[in-house]
Order: C-alpha cells, then sequence, then structure tokens
C-alpha cells in the first residue's frame, strides 16, 4: 500500500500539470478558433514542383 | 445552373464578366468577383471553392479608401501599439462559413509584417496582430475587401475582446470540473469500495486527495453558480443557482468537517459532478445562444467607422461616432453611409438591402432621406447629416435584433417564478428529510437530503421552453423567417384564424404602370413626371412603380395619408395622388390610382401587380392545416376579389383603411378568435400591432421590422412552414413540460427515502436535462422548406 502515498500524489501532480497546460492553451488562444484548422487535412498539398524552394517565393504577394 | 462563380448569386442578363481558371472558364456576376476568384486561384487557393459550404461573399468591382484607418490617432484608440505591435479585433461581414475564415486567414497571414491571424467565426470577428513599420491596416483591410469581405469596428453591444475572454473562461472551468471529476470520482471509488479494508489513516489520505482536487471544481468551477445563488439571496429572488449551491456547498462541507473528524463518509464525488453536469448543460446552452447572436451584433457595426466631413478648408477624416446633425458629409462610391441624413447631391443610387431586404439600388433626389448603413451604389454624394450614432434607423434595427435574440418569453419568466416557489418548497423537502433521517438513522440523513436537493433540481423545467423556442427560431432562420418576439410562436400555434393584406404582401407589391391616360384625352407625359416627383417621398410599395421614371420636377411639403394616397405641392400647385376619392371625384374601380388637385382629376395611372411565387399554394396549404384566411385590402373591389378567388379566401374586404382593418381584427377576437396578421408593416403597421401575432413580410420597409413580432424572408411561400413550426415548437414545450415536472414529482420522494445515492441523483437531474434540450433539438434540425437558400441580408448569418 505504501506505494499509493507516492503514485496518489504523483496523479494530482499530472492533474495540476494537465490544468496548466489546458490554461496556458486556452490563453494562447488555441481554442479560439475551433472551425478552420478541421479544414486544414482536407486541403491539397502544393503539386511537386521541380524546384519546391523557390516555388514558394513565386506566389503573389499581394492580391491584383 | 446561372449563377456567378465566386459568389453563387444570379448572373445578370448583361455584363456577365468571364476568367480562366486551373477549371475552364468561369462566368461571374461582376469585376470585383472575377479578380477575386482570379486572385484567389493565382494563390493556389482553389481549395476554398471545394470546401466551402457556401461561397464567397459578392465583391464590389469599386474598392473604398481605407486611409482613415492608418491615422495615428485612430490607431492609438482603436489598437494601442506594444513594442512596435499592433493589435486589433475587427468584425468581418461576409464571413458565413469555416471556408471563409480559412481563407481569411491564409490570405492575411501572407501579408508582409502580419504576425498573427485569429479567426473566429461564431464570433463573425477576426483578431490581428501586426509589425507596425512593415505594414499599415489599409494595407490588409484592402486585401480583406478585394476578398468581398468588409471589415467593422466593434462599436456598440458585445465587445468581441470581452466575449472571448469569457469564452476562454467558461471553457476553463470547464476544463477543471471535467478533469477534477475524473479525479475525485477515482479516489472516491477507491473509498466506496475499499472502505471496510483501509486502515484510518489510508482512508484519511484518500479523503484529502479527494479535498485537494474537489476544492478548485466547486469554487472555481462552480464559481457561476455561487455567485448567481448570492444575487438571488441578495435580490430575493430564489432560482435555480440558489438549489445548486446549496447542495454543492452543503456536500463539500459536509464532506471537508467529516475529513477533519474521521466521520463515516465523504460525499465530494457528489459535489464535483453536480458541478461538471451542470457546467456541460449550460455552456451547450450558450454556445447556441451565442451563434444567433453574433449576426445580429453585426449589423450593429455595418456604419462604418469613420467619415468625411465637408468643411470650409477642406474634406477631414472624423470618427463616425462623433458626427453631429447638420455636419456636411461627403461619400465616395462603394462606401457606407455613416449617418442618416438628407441628400445634397442631385440624385444618388443607394443599396438599401441590409434595411429593406430590396436588392435593387434605389434613386434618390436631393432633399431625400438617406440611411445609414446603406450603400452608395453610384456617383459619389454629399449629405447633411440628421441623425448619427445611435440614433440611426440602422442602430434601432440592431438594437431590434439583439432584442429579438434577448427577448425572454411570458412563458418561460412564468417557468421561472414557478421555479423560485419550487426551490423555496425543495429547500423545505431537504432540510425535513434530514429532520426526519435524524430520527431514524442519523448516518444517511445527509446523503438523502443531498439526493433531495439535486433530484429536485428544476433545471428541466427551466429549460423545456427557452430550449424549444431557442431551436425553432434557429431553424427559422436558416429558412429566412426571423422570429423577433419570443412569445410569437407559441401564440401562432394558438392562432385559428389569419388575417392577411394584399399589396407588397400576396402580391409583389412591386407594381409596373401599365397605362396612364390624361382626363383630357392628351400626352400623359406631364402628369406622370407629377405623380412621380410626388411618389419619390412614399415608402408605400405603389411608389416603386414611379422609381424608373425620370422626372425634373420636385415635390414638396409632402404629406402621406396611410390607405388613400399622398398630397403635396409640385411647381407651386397643390396636387393629390391615390385613390380616385383622395385626388378628386371619381369611382373606385381597379387597380388604378388618380392624380387630381382635390376637385378634378388630370389622370389617371393603371398597375399591373403579380401575386408573389408561392402565395396561392401557400393559402391553400394553410386552409388545409386548419386556418381561416381572411383578406383585408385597401385596394378596389375588383383587383381583391380576383386574388380572393384565385387564392380560394372566402372572406375578404376592400378598400379597407387602417381604421376600419383594426375594427376588423377586433371584432375577429371579440368572437373570441386568435387572429393572426400578415402585412407589409406600412400601411397596416397599426392594425399589426393590434393582432395576436403579427407577421410581416421582410420586403417591406424597415418600419415592418419594428412592428412584427416575426419577420417574413421570401414572403408568404414560408407561412405553412412557420406555422408548422409554431404547432411543433407548442408540442415539443408541453413534451418537455410534461417530462420535466413528471421527473421531478417521481423522484423526488424516491429520493427522500433514500434510494437513490447523491451521485446518481446528480447524474439523473443532468440527463434530464439533456433529454430536454435534445428533444428541443429536433426543431432546429428539420429545415422547414429544405434546400431554399436564406436571402443574403441580415438574415444570412442566422443559423447557429
Amino acid at each position: 500500500m505504501s506505494a499509493l502515498i507516492v503514485l496518489v500524489p504523483m496523479s494530482v501532480l499530472l492533474l495540476g500539470i494537465a490544468i496548466w497546460a489546458f490554461f496556458w492553451a486556452t490563453d494562447s488562444g488555441q481554442f479560439d478558433d475551433l472551425d478552420t484548422p478541421g479544414l486544414a487535412a482536407i486541403e491539397e498539398d502544393a503539386p511537386p514542383q521541380a524546384d519546391d524552394r523557390a516555388g514558394a517565393s513565386d506566389a503573389p504577394r499581394d492580391p491584383p | 445552373m446561372a449563377s456567378c462563380w465566386h459568389c453563387g448569386e444570379p448572373l445578370p442578363a448583361r455584363g456577365v464578366v468571364r476568367a480562366t481558371l486551373a477549371a475552364g472558364e468561369r462566368a461571374f456576376c461582376c469585376g470585383g468577383c472575377a479578380a477575386a476568384a482570379e486572385w484567389i486561384h493565382g494563390a493556389g487557393f482553389d481549395a476554398f471553392y471545394r470546401i466551402g459550404t457556401g461561397s464567397g461573399a459578392r465583391v464590389a468591382a469599386a474598392q473604398p479608401d481605407f486611409s482613415a484607418w492608418d491615422a495615428p490617432a485612430f490607431l492609438d484608440r482603436h489598437a494601442p501599439a506594444q513594442a512596435g505591435m499592433r493589435e486589433m479585433t475587427v468584425l468581418v461581414e461576409g464571413m458565413r462559413c469555416p471556408a471563409c475564415a480559412w481563407l481569411i486567414e491564409k490570405v492575411l497571414a501572407r501579408e508582409a509584417g502580419v504576425a498573427q491571424v485569429m479567426v473566429d467565426v461564431p464570433g463573425a470577428s477576426l483578431h490581428l496582430r501586426w509589425r507596425e513599420a512593415q505594414v499599415q491596416p489599409s494595407q490588409w483591410l484592402a486585401s480583406l475587401s478585394r476578398l468581398g469581405y468588409r471589415a467593422h469596428l466593434p462599436g456598440a453591444g458585445p465587445d468581441p475582446v470581452l466575449e472571448r475572454e469569457s469564452r476562454r473562461t467558461a471553457l476553463k472551468r470547464l476544463a477543471v470540473a471535467g478533469l477534477g471529476a475524473m479525479q475525485a470520482m477515482m479516489t472516491s471509488e477507491a473509498l466506496y469500495f475499499g472502505a471496510e479494508a483501509m486502515d484510518p489513516a489510508t482512508r484519511d489520505f484518500f479523503r484529502w486527495i479527494t479535498f485537494l482536487v474537489a476544492t478548485p471544481v466547486v469554487y472555481y468551477a462552480g464559481w457561476p453558480f455561487l455567485r448567481g445563488a448570492w444575487q438571488q439571496l441578495r435580490w430575493r429572488r430564489p432560482g435555480m443557482d440558489l438549489l445548486v449551491a446549496t447542495s454543492v456547498l452543503l456536500a463539500w462541507g459536509a464532506s471537508t468537517i467529516e475529513t477533519l473528524r474521521g466521520g463515516p463518509h465523504v460525499y465530494f464525488d457528489a459535489a464535483v459532478m453536480f458541478v461538471l453536469f451542470l457546467l456541460a448543460t449550460r455552456e451547450i446552452e450558450g454556445a447556441v445562444r451565442r451563434r444567433t447572436l453574433a449576426a445580429a451584433a453585426l449589423l450593429a457595426r455595418r456604419q462604418p467607422a469613420t467619415a468625411r466631413v465637408i468643411e470650409a478648408g477642406g474634406d477631414r477624416t472624423v470618427d463616425a461616432a462623433s458626427l453631429a446633425p447638420g455636419a456636411r458629409v461627403r461619400v465616395a462610391s462603394g462606401e457606407v453611409l455613416p449617418a442618416d441624413g438628407t441628400l445634397d447631391s442631385a440624385d444618388g443610387a443607394f443599396d438599401e438591402s441590409l434595411l429593406s431586404g430590396e436588392s435593387r439600388p434605389i434613386l434618390r433626389h436631393a432633399g431625400d432621406p438617406v440611411l445609414a448603413g446603406s450603400l452608395c451604389s453610384a456617383a459619389a454624394i454629399e449629405f447633411t447629416v440628421t441623425r448619427a450614432g445611435p440614433d440611426t434607423t440602422l442602430a434601432q434595427l440592431a438594437r431590434l435584433a439583439l432584442r429579438a435574440g434577448a427577448s425572454r418569453p411570458r412563458i418561460a419568466a412564468l417557468a421561472d417564478r414557478v421555479a423560485a416557489g419550487f426551490v423555496l418548497v425543495m429547500l423545505g423537502l431537504a432540510a425535513l428529510t434530514a429532520v426526519a433521517w435524524l430520527a431514524i438513522a442519523p448516518e444517511r440523513a445527509l446523503p438523502a437530503a443531498l439526493a433531495v436537493l439535486a433530484v429536485s433540481c428544476p433545471c428541466a423545467l427551466a429549460l423545456a421552453v427557452p430550449a424549444a423556442l431557442a431551436a425553432a427560431s434557429a431553424g427559422l432562420a436558416r429558412d429566412g423567417v426571423l422570429v423577433l418576439d419570443a412569445d410569437a410562436l407559441p401564440m401562432l400555434a394558438q392562432c385559428d384564424t389569419l388575417v392577411m393584406d394584399k399589396t407588397g404582401t400576396l402580391t409583389e407589391g412591386r407594381r409596373t404602370l401599365r397605362q396612364a391616360l390624361a382626363a383630357d384625352g392628351g400626352d400623359p407625359a406631364p402628369w406622370l413626371a407629377i405623380a412621380a416627383a410626388l411618389e419619390r417621398h412614399s415608402r408605400h410599395p405603389i411608389a416603386r412603380a414611379f422609381d424608373t421614371i425620370p422626372t425634373p420636377l420636385t415635390a414638396e411639403a409632402v404629406v402621406e395619408h396611410a390607405g388613400r394616397g399622398i398630397e403635396g405641392r409640385v411647381e407651386g400647385r397643390h396636387w393629390r395622388l391615390g385613390l380616385p376619392a383622395h385626388a378628386g371625384a371619381g369611382a373606385d374601380d381597379g387597380d388604378v390610382i388618380a392624380l387630381g388637385d382635390g376637385q378634378r382629376i388630370a389622370a389617371t395611372f393603371e398597375f399591373a401587380d403579380a401575386t408573389r411565387p408561392g402565395a396561392l399554394e401557400a393559402c391553400r396549404r394553410l386552409r388545409a392545416d386548419g386556418m381561416a384566411l381572411e383578406l383585408l385590402s385597401g385596394d378596389a373591389p375588383a383587383a381583391v376579389a380576383a386574388l380572393a378567388r384565385d387564392a380560394g379566401i372566402d372572406n375578404w374586404r376592400a378598400r379597407q383603411d387602417p381604421a376600419q382593418k383594426i375594427a376588423r381584427v377586433r371584432a375577429l377576437q371579440a368572437a373570441g378568435h386568435r387572429v393572426a396578421m400578415l402585412g407589409d408593416g406600412i400601411n397596416d403597421a397599426a392594425v399589426l400591432a393590434g393582432a395576436d401575432v403579427s407577421l410581416a413580410v421582410a420586403e417591406g420597409a424597415a418600419l415592418a421590422l419594428a412592428h412584427a413580432d416575426v419577420v417574413l424572408h421570401g414572403g408568404p411561400a414560408k407561412l405553412p412552414a412557420l406555422l408548422a413550426m409554431a404547432r411543433g415548437t407548442r408540442r415539443v414545450m408541453r413534451q418537455n413540460l410534461a417530462w420535466a415536472l413528471a421527473y421531478n414529482l417521481a423522484l423526488v420522494p424516491a429520493a427522500a427515502l433514500g434510494l437513490i445515492p447523491p451521485w446518481l441523483a446528480a447524474l439523473g437531474m443532468s440527463v434530464s436535462s439533456l433529454a430536454v434540450t435534445l428533444n428541443a433539438l429536433r426543431l432546429a434540425r428539420v429545415p422547414a422548406s429544405a434546400g431554399v437558400r436564406a436571402p443574403r441580408t441580415l438574415l444570412a448569418g442566422w443559423s447557429p
């Protein structure tokens, strides 16, 4: 039973860490937008290009 | 499908713009949409069109000028600088779905100097952080505008920043309650099942751990209930929060004392479960409500943030809120008017779609009133401010829409009062249970009392009505029907008679001039010009027929006589225009109005008015649903009789002025009927107010909104669905009330007898509330008429 003396407080400590992490995530805006991130999964990757790195800067900076 | 590839609106008959995208050539309604689509394609965001449930917002071809947003004084007030960065929250109009949010986020994140973009779809807002040295607000505002979205400053109404903060806090409370409850249940489980085998030291150790976990749940997560209970005590209005707080505090306090003195039982688990379940139920309800209100709040911000005031030394850009009546303001083409006023320029065209639902630009002339929130759609204009800030028609409309969201139905208020009495009875009953058990078996007194408190919580009772109404309003709003008064739906379900107006209600109301006849048989053109000048001042549906007739004349001192016509002075002569009897002498026959000086008629104008699509079918279905129909119209008997015959309405009266219509409604009510009235809200504003439930078609002037309980966007075709929804709502409300009452009455005795442990009582209470909410949600799930897209005005964002 003496294992409990260590393990139970440890679970409470973990709980505290989990709550702290959740508070931090909430305060940094992680849960403000629950709508758009779901779309990232169905977004297609850019088609592979010969010079992929240079290609990124080709995209228009500003709308026309 | 002939609709614009970008915004989805029907293509115009002429001037379709074509552009070639990856998928081939596409058609667009205007250059603005084509440019936006080409840019989206060029930037590699084609996914927008695939993932979108809706489509883009229509893009104005002319770009507004955002330079006023760059002024340091303006920025310091709305986006304080911090270490070279500025932060700002703006409301975004036109953002309707996650795809829009996705596009905005992607596009703005690519702007140089933009450090952070956060889009909030339910709040319709956008939070941006940018490096001052690298980018000006006008630059990202222009990008936003090129995509068809408009940014507004958060003005009156709920502050989006505070809103976001409160949402975050609610989420944190829920997390603490959820995680804490799991942990507390784990240790409680050990205490329940291992109590006999445990030595007192281990038991106390577990109890202290539970105490440690449960305390933040009770005091941090449960704070809204504790605060609510304190307020209810202070105002001597016992309510649900008091009951919740009492049982939670009692469970926590008793457990703490038991823990201290090593007593037989602790009830931390009941306390945390109670807080968790209630918090979760409240969050679900709140989320539905927030989405509904966000769109209404946005309406208030259609007024632009700045205005260009004309002064002797040149134009000056000022804060729109600081405009005073009398100031002269310049508005460029494509900009939105910052205040109500009178037009100074010779003429101008205005898109008042947000205010009236009329999507065609409306022509106004010097001296005509112009409204804040309307879009200057042709040449630049100047106008003199008459009302600014919170006094504008638009601001009043927005308050109305907010009121609709916040309106507390009488029946729900009644349920609240019942609940208050109920709470007192239950507190007494819990005390009685405790006393009785103390005499029989003292160790069972506390759990029994706690179970009574948890079981008796009238949460389901209090939720029964508002949940049903909220769900029904949401379902209707998606279909373009806006319920402004929460009592309207239950009341409509009881109505057995529907009184309808004809012009502008069952018919298009946009009558076209079929024939103009001069009384002397000559050229009617000069008389037409006089009539057109007079009608420019009228908001009666018939005046629209004259909108397209050019006139060099202007009318003065125009007075409108509801139900009869108007009079005014044109070129020094006094004229009357309206029913032949009003204009001079003559028979009232057919769809004819006359121009005269009061004695003699100079000319007559004949109109043709088509019935609205679906109106006749709606009448047939309403009759089949057991609604008695009656047609009251200010028009000529011939026209009214023809329509009544087509619609199958037996009871009709023609040539009714508002007073006669009111008398008729009163007579019906006196005969024991419940009367609903459908009108256009102008001629019959007073009659609408007199009916048990007033319904207005939204295309009427803005006034219609102020005098109706329900606004139908799309005309009478929506009526059968509205009636079905009203009856469905009543049914669900009854089911909910019956369930909640039966549940409480059945389980309270069981709890008092000690048959239910406190944690099970808390669970049962929550499940009961959830059952009521889910039952109500059935109403929102079935769209009244599937596949109909709500028009893009203030209703567009109303669906939760």
